[in-house]
């Protein structure tokens, strides 16, 4: 007994304080909240990162991790799995930007050395990782950005093969990837799995979609009439990513 | 904390949170029919106490439950005493509105059966065969408890180590038209169902009980149809006579009654003629049209109900639940529900291999529809299947709650 209060109170120091969304998990969760006030925290901060992600905004999504964690230009992969979150988010964040992101605290490098950083702290995640098809799923869109197309390949075919690819933007650099090759009826299958899981289509190489003007289109009639209330409207890009707690 | 047994639960609150909706199977029938021999269900071999008392910690059964002689478990574990303490408002977050927050999203699960002097009132085989295949017996009670992944023989430990081992009975005597006409005056029918028989009148019970003792009886009131089968006639009548004498904590009031009148009501419930209630198969709904995003499947679905106990434990402090981290007897799954990506990465399967909850088994249906459907099939009664039911000790999902899944799933699962 005396042990699992000892290992909640450890982790709990660990994050420091508060708790995102999943901190109401049920299985042995929420005590922490008794004892911390939750404010921007770690937690808070690199989930808010992972939903800026999420919705398609790189930027925002490095400057959380990097505020949850200054030295995320020299930081390897450890014991702490919120600041291995982080450098995940800053790593895809750099992947997404097309290298044009620079992590605080790193020297001058061009977009192609930036890339090439990424997919090297991605491949240090995996290896503390192995047998996560989402860590995977990363590296395998890292190494396709950094242009090491072989290992890239690799990882991303076996993982769609297993239906167990759970990015659009994963199956739209396989789908670059398959086209190169020649495997174009391949290419197309992934594409097409890019452009149903995706909530911008941009994400995967490919016009807007039109509902998706239509829907703008909508929203900036809501607002000449005045009736669009920021943040009472339901937005599933910032719900699906929602802070629960 | 290092307390000795019985950790008392006071969760009996909770007036307000009446489980809604609960299938209350309309009762079409007869009074009592000529006497029927009173169902003898063939001996169990008798369990070992020792190695019970290692399986119920091994499957956790304290994390819902009091036992006797068994710890409860720690706080940051126990489903029904940290819900009790919420739903009762003492749970007190730093932050005042989390606790507010928290207490009008906890329905559930912040009561369940002790399981005191069980051997004092069931049959040990009534016991093995529920533990193996627990069912609904709770009409007003919307937790379940959970299918586990326990052997026949693990069962027969449990039950011994609870005392359940006995089957030794009286030959049933009295009265049951009389037993019928005491339960309609004492008011019986004010907490219990009785399916299979003329609906017994929901009379209020002839003694004085406070909202609260009421309404936490009423929410733990078996369906009386499957008491002949859960006890022994004597049990039955001792169980009438005094139900605290019986079992100190239990939320039955004892009802003044002479032996004669226990002996009466427990005729007929051993022998009124029970119309088997015609067993209505799930419906699926046809796909929707409309488009369905991971948004609305999230709300309805997986963080409703799912991401409890399927949560990603980097965030959860190390334990992402029984159905990510493992628990109740159950290997580390490491299904994540609370993400998109979550969802995306599958679980661990029985090689150690991590798989698709999407992957078509045998007849095409995903994974994680035949998860959903086979906790319906649990409900009518069918053995476990390849893929447990889910969600775990909850009811089924709804049709349309089905329906919103498969909508999604064949649609490519969009974000
Ligand atoms: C997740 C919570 C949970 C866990 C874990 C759990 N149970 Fe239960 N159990 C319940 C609930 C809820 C009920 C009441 C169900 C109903 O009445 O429909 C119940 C009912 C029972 C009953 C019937 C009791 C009665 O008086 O009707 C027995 C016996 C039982 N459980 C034994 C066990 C044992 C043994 C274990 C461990 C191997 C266990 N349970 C684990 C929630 C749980
Ligand atoms: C430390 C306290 C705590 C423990 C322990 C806990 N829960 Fe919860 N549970 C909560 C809170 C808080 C919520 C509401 C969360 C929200 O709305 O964000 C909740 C909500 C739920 C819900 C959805 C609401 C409902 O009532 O249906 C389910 C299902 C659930 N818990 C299951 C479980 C199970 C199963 C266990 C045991 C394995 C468990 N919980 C253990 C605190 C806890
Ligand atoms: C205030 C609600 C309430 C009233 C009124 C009530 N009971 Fe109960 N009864 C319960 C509860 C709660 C239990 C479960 C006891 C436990 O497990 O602690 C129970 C259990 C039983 C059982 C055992 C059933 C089983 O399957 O385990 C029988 C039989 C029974 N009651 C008969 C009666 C009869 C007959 C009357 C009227 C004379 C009656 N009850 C009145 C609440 C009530
Ligand atoms: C009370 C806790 C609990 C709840 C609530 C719950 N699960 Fe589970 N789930 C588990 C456990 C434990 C396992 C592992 C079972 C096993 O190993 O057989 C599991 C396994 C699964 C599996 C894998 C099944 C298989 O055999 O492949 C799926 C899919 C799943 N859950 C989906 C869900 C969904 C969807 C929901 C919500 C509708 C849900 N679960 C709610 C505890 C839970």
């Amino acid at each position: 007994m005396k042990k699992a209060l000892f290992a909640v109170a450890a982790a709990a120091a660990v994050l420091s304080a508060g708790a995102p969304r999943d901190a109401a998990a049920c299985g042995g969760a929420l005590w922490e909240e008794r004892v911390f006030v939750p404010k921007p925290s770690p937690p808070k901060l690199v989930a808010q990162a992972e939903k800026d992600l999420e919705g398609g905004n790189p930027r925002k999504a490095l400057a959380n991790a990097s505020s949850a964690y200054g030295d995320l230009a020299k930081a390897e992969p450890g014991a702490d799995n919120l600041k291995n979150r982080a450098l995940r988010i800053s790593a895809l964040a750099v992947v997404r930007s097309k290298g044009e992101l620079k992590v605080a605290g790193q020297k001058e490098a061009t977009p192609q050395e930036r890339l090439a950083w990424a997919a090297k702290k991605l491949e240090a995640l995996s290896a503390k990782a192995p047998d996560n098809p989402t860590v995977e799923g990363d590296l395998g869109e890292g190494l396709a950005a950094a242009g090491r197309d072989l290992d890239a390949y690799g990882h991303l075919a076996k993982l769609a093969d297993k239906d167990l690819l759970g990015t659009a933007e994963g199956y739209s650099a396989l789908s670059r990837l398959q086209f190169a090759a020649g495997l174009t009826s391949k290419s197309a299958k992934s594409l097409a799995r890019c452009e149903a899981m995706a909530s911008d289509r941009a994400v995967c190489g490919l016009a807007k979609a039109p509902e998706k003007k239509v829907a703008e289109k909508a929203k900036a009639e809501d607002a000449k009439k005045g009736t669009a209330k920021p943040g009472t409207k339901f937005d599933p890009a910032v719900f699906a990513g929602d802070l629960k707690i | 904390m290092g307390n000795t047994t019985i950790r008392p639960l006071a969760i009996w609150a909770a007036a307000a949170f009446f489980a809604a909706g609960c299938d209350k199977k309309t009762p079409t029938s007869v009074d009592a029919g000529p006497p029927v021999p009173i169902s003898m269900a063939p001996k169990e071999p008798v369990g070992d106490s020792v190695r019970g008392h290692a399986a119920i910690e091994k499957y956790e059964c304290n994390r819902c439950h009091a036992v006797e002689g068994i710890v409860a478990a720690a706080p940051q574990k126990h489903c029904v005493s940290c819900h009790t303490e919420i739903v009762e408002g003492r749970f007190v977050a730093k932050d005042p509105a989390k606790t507010a927050e928290w207490k009008a999203s906890v329905h559930d699960l912040d009561v369940a059966p002790s399981l005191i002097a069980v051997g004092k009132r069931l049959r040990g085989s009534a016991v093995v065969d529920y533990l193996m295949l627990p069912h609904d017996l709770r009409p007003n009670l919307a937790a379940n408890m959970p299918r586990l992944g326990l052997s026949r023989s693990e069962a027969r430990d449990i039950a011994a180590y609870l005392g359940a081992t006995s089957e030794e009975d009286a030959v049933a005597s009295g009265d049951p038209s009389a037993g019928r006409k005491a339960m309609e005056s004492k008011g019986c029918g004010a907490c219990h169902a009785f399916s299979g028989v003329a609906a017994l009148p929901a009379t209020p019970p002839v003694v004085a009980m406070s909202a609260k003792d009421f309404s936490a009886g009423k929410r733990l009131a078996p369906d009386l149809r499957y008491a002949r089968d859960r006890m022994t006639f004597s049990k039955m009548v001792s169980w009438l006579r005094d139900p605290r004498g019986t079992k100190p904590d239990t939320k039955m009031p004892a009802i003044p009654l002479s032996d004669e009148e226990a002996r009466d009501i427990a005729s007929y419930l051993v022998k009124a003629t029970q119309e088997v209630p015609a067993l209505v198969p799930f419906r699926r709904l046809p796909p929707l049209e409309r488009k369905v995003t991971y948004a609305e499947v999230d709300a309805k679905v997986f963080h409703k109900t799912c991401w409890h106990c399927h949560a990603e434990p980097d965030y959860a402090i190390g334990d992402g639940g029984p159905g990510n981290s493992g628990g109740f007897g159950f290997p580390a799954r490491k299904l994540n529900l609370a993400s998109y990506e979550g969802v995306a990465a599958g679980i661990v399967d029985d090689k150690g291999e991590r798989s698709s909850i999407f992957s078509p088994g045998r007849d095409g249906t995903p994974r994680l529809l035949e998860a959903l459907l086979a906790r319906h099939r649990e409900e009518e009664g069918a053995a476990n299947g390849p893929v447990r039911g889910m969600p775990l000790g909850y009811a089924p999902l709804t049709a349309e709650q089905i329906q919103l899944v498969e909508s999604w799933i064949s649609q490519g699962r969009p974000r």
